[in-house]
């Protein structure tokens, strides 16, 4: 079976070779029938790549443990579940998932288009071919699934690291995956663009619902790994700035923008050159994020050891901005803009103010990363940034971003006069200010920044309720009907927008939901005897013994800690320690949510005293509004699920507009 | 799985990508309608995508309206520009046919 | 895009630059990381600030509080004892490489509570807690 793996790999590697020779042929002949082999050749791409796939799954569910993948991360007593999502726990059976997803995206991809931007096409083929040459190439030749362990075949193997048997850590790697591999098509198109010359309003639609795909899914994606962080790793927290979490958000915060630049594109044909600008930042910060991950070049909880893929992907990065700079700057006569920017009271200048606070707060990011490395060629020593650094840039670049968040809806377009602006924004500014002072009073001010930041998500709250209040009132004076019947009318008559605007509602969310926990949020450890009780924000916790329980694979040893509040029993706490069979120990947080509030009472077990006492040392931290965090997730989703819907009058009309000029030319 | 069923089996493998990706060069031609575009239809369809562009831009100023995100001074000045670029448009497609 | 709207764009990015040179010249700039041989080498005056120090475990006493453990260079035979608090990674053990952030102090270099981090050995694992 592996030998089949392995043939199916190198076949992955010649298609994806010819499919891009193809795309570079039939672009510059204008053959339809080598654009078609291309196509083709995607599918049976992926084909392939699934069988190298079903092999590699294959080997891990019969414990084959002559392939290094198998053997240093399953052993035969892991759960099945786990054995079959340990493709993606090793760095060879990671590159092939990536692989599987390139290649069905960009199968389908060119499916989606095959009557379409017929000049586009085949240079989107070459480009998408071009990466996944360099991935296929990785695959098979330089970190292969089918790699065989190095010195005797051992009878069992390493098991799965424990803190990855979770649910999250399953799905956390292929949502991110989604997201850094989608990011390829819109980059592949905007190349195509630029080759050819020819951009126009379908070339538009595709490469933005891409571009949202790939954001929505590196948007979950984070969330999902910061869930497992705060459930699993078990510190109390769920973001740590840590340089693999950072190597998600830089792609994320370029292609924010770009969905955002590209609306003025759309409605003004203005920012075209900020537009390509983006889009290869998304995708170069995307392969870069991927370097980071796993070229251990950077200090970091997840950091691998030095993989041999590392210099290659850093040479790929160098390699697509080199060619997407020249390719800018070849055409820039063609991204002339087609409307100057008037005055820096409009929307469009609310946008270009967004690209600009999004870019800076990725570069502050980049240059948090990359600091240890130059510091070192530099001085010869490291000098690492930690939290600090980040909290203050993500305060100061993203309390504006979160203010434009609320302005830039309601600002009209070109030139906003001052009594436009008065009008629609005096409800917003009153709401929040007076929210700030009541926030005050209730003795939120010990956080400037916090209470800032929550002054601003009331503000935004309150422009969208008016948008969506103010746009069903429209259309209910246009076409009557009752408030339900007009706010799905309205809803399903410009989905980008009011989708958009459920995203914003889940921004605001997520702001609450972090600035609550960060800000405000109480920390206790202590030493607990049996019986004795500590007291955290109105908690009391008391020690009611240590006892052990069997798992599948493992034995728990952990506290009963009982919890009550003002009295009365509120459940029970039993945060541990699980010792493997295969001698590794695990951590096991326990977190009880009240759901009202979403607050977390998180508990860790520090330390059991060996005198068999039972008494413990233990962490206890109060979580306001975690929960929050999550739910933000949750309408994150809806939003961009909205968003992405097809909208069938849009699509008619374009189809309308190419269907006038096909029958005037007389094709 | 034995060794000669996994040769086999890649060798099946591809065969079938081999077929898959010729196919288009010995299949018969599909009728498919050529969207092979001279300059004057790009011009065309750019002036089309300007012509909704102008449209839309007005549907959205009326809604802003509605809404009350303008002014009515700065709606009627904004609605005549708009209609000027839409005029301007329309003019030069109609040249164009 | 004439006059104004120019002069403003261009007002805003020179006060986003400036917002890191700010942050660079003011604001310390950072933790040195450094390995064993570098810290008993006072390299960069590593044995009289906080630094985040690297190395192997040798070996470690237990569970005992603080926790006292000898970190070994990676490269060289140099050594150094740890004494430290706080939540200790999963992964800990001899032969693990750690980052652990604190100071020397009388010879001992003491870690500051939680910072210890373990990087785990195999490929495509989490180390341990934060």
């Amino acid at each position: 079976m592996t030998t089949l793996g392995r043939v199916a790999l190198y076949l992955v590697f010649a298609l994806t070779v010819y499919a891009a020779v193809a795309g570079v042929l039939a672009g510059r002949r204008g053959d339809r029938r080598l654009m078609r082999s291309a196509r083709n050749a995607f599918w049976a791409a992926l084909a392939a790549t699934l069988v190298a796939v079903v092999s590699v799954e294959y080997a891990l569910l019969t414990h084959d443990f002559s392939l290094a993948v198998v053997a240093e991360h399953t052993s035969r007593r892991l759960p099945t579940g786990y054995t079959l999502s340990s493709l993606w726990a090793s760095e060879a059976g990671s590159l092939l998932l990536w692989l599987a997803v390139l290649t069905g995206a960009s199968a389908l991809a060119l499916h989606q288009n095959r009557r379409r931007n017929r000049e586009l096409m085949p240079w989107v083929a070459a480009v998408l071919g071009g990466i996944a040459t360099f991935f296929a190439g990785l695959a098979a030749f330089v970190s292969s699934p089918f790699a065989h362990v190095a010195g005797t075949v051992p009878v069992d193997g390493a098991g799965l690291d424990p803190s990855l048997q979770n649910p999250y850590m399953v799905a956390h790697p292929p949502m991110l995956y989604l997201g850094y591999v989608t990011m390829s098509i819109p980059f592949a198109f905007a190349m195509a663009a630029l080759i050819t010359g020819r951009t126009d309003a379908r070339w538009l639609v595709s490469v933005r619902r891409w571009t949202l795909v790939s954001w929505a899914a590196l948007g979950t994606g984070m969330l999902l790994g910061a869930h497992w962080a705060y459930v699993e790793v078990g510190w109390g927290g769920y973001w740590a700035w840590d340089p693999v979490e950072n190597a998600a958000l830089m792609p994320w915060l370029a292609a924010t923008a770009f969905l955002h630049s590209v609306i003025v594109q759309e409605k003004k044909g203005m920012l075209k050159v900020w537009n390509m600008v983006l889009v290869s930042a998304a995708f170069s910060l995307a392969v870069f994020g991927d370097f980071l991950t796993r070229s251990g070049v950077v200090q970091s909880v997840h950091s691998f050891v030095q993989s041999p893929v590392g210099p290659y992907l850093l040479g790929f990065v160098a390699a697509t901005l080199a060619v997407s700079t020249a390719l800018i700057i070849w055409r820039l006569p063609l991204l002339r803009a087609d409307h100057r920017l008037e005055s820096v009271i409009s929307r469009e200048a609310t946008f270009l103010f967004n690209n600009l606070l999004l870019l800076a707060l990725a570069f502050a990011v980049l240059w948090g990363v990359v600091f240890p490395i130059l510091s070192e060629a530099v001085r010869g020593v490291r000098s690492t940034v930690s939290a600090p650094y980040y909290d203050f840039f993500l305060v100061i670049f993203g309390l504006p971003l979160l203010a434009l968040t609320g302005i830039g809806p309601l600002i009209a377009w070109r030139r906003a006069s001052p009594d436009s602006l008065v009008r629609t924004f005096r409800w917003p500014v009153v709401s929040a200010l007076s929210g700030a002072a009541l926030l005050w009073l209730l003795g939120l001010g010990s956080s400037t920044a916090g209470l800032t930041a929550l002054s601003l998500c009331i503000f935004v709250t309150v422009t969208v309720g008016l948008e969506f209040a103010r746009g069903t009132a429209a259309r209910r004076a246009l076409a009557g009907g009752s408030i339900p019947r007009a706010l799905v009318d309205l809803v399903g008559r410009n989905r980008r927008r009011y989708g958009g605007y459920v995203v914003h509602l889940a921004i605001v969310i997520l702001v609450v939901g972090v600035t609550a926990s960060s800000a405000y949020s109480t920390v206790r450890e202590a030493h607990l005897g049996v019986g004795q009780t500590m007291v955290v924000d109105g908690y009391t916790l008391r020690n009611a013994g240590v006892f052990q329980r069997k798992g599948p694979n493992y034995t728990f040893q952990y506290v009963r800690l009982a919890v009550s509040r003002g009295g009365s029993p509120h459940g029970t706490l039993e945060p541990g320690q699980r010792v493997y069979d295969t001698g590794q120990i695990g951590n096991e947080v326990d977190i009880r949510s009240s759901v009202p509030s979403g607050t977390d009472l998180y508990s860790i077990l520090q330390g059991v005293d060996r005198d068999a006492s039972g008494g413990v040392s233990v962490k206890v931290l109060v979580n306001p509004a975690v929960g929050l965090v999550w739910l933000a997730g949750v309408v994150f989703l809806l939003g961009a699920l909205i968003t992405l819907w097809p909208d069938p009058r849009e699509a008619r009309q374009l189809a309308r507009r190419y269907g006038e000029l096909l029958a005037r030319s007389g094709a | 799985m034995t060794a000669a069923a996994a040769v086999a089996a890649a060798a099946a493998l591809v065969m079938l990508a081999v077929v898959v990706v010729a196919w288009p060069f010995v299949s018969p031609e599909r009728e498919q309608p050529e969207e092979r575009l001279s300059d004057e239809d790009r011009r065309r369809l750019a002036l089309a995508e300007a012509r909704d562009a102008a449209y839309a831009s007005l549907r959205d100023l009326e809604q802003d309206l509605r809404t009350g995100k303008v002014t009515e001074a700065d709606y009627e000045a904004e609605r005549d520009r708009l209609r000027a670029d839409a005029a301007r448009v329309l003019r030069e497609l109609d040249r164009l046919r | 895009m004439t006059g104004r709207p120019r002069l403003v764009i261009a007002l805003v990015v020179a006060s986003l630059l400036a917002v890191f040179l700010v942050y660079q010249g003011f604001v310390s700039t950072g933790t040195l990381l450094v390995s064993v041989s570098q810290l008993n080498s006072d390299r960069d005056g590593a044995a009289h600030k906080k630094v985040n120090l690297t190395g192997v475990v040798v070996t470690a006493s237990g569970t005992d509080s603080p926790l006292r453990f000898v970190l070994k260079d990676d490269a060289t035979r140099a050594t150094v004892p740890v004494a430290y608090t706080g939540s200790v990674p999963d992964a800990f053990k001899p032969t693990r490489h750690v980052i652990v952030t604190g100071r020397m102090q009388d010879g001992v270099f003491v870690g500051e509570p939680d910072s210890l981090l373990t990087k785990c050995p195999s490929k495509y694992s989490s180390g341990g807690s934060g």
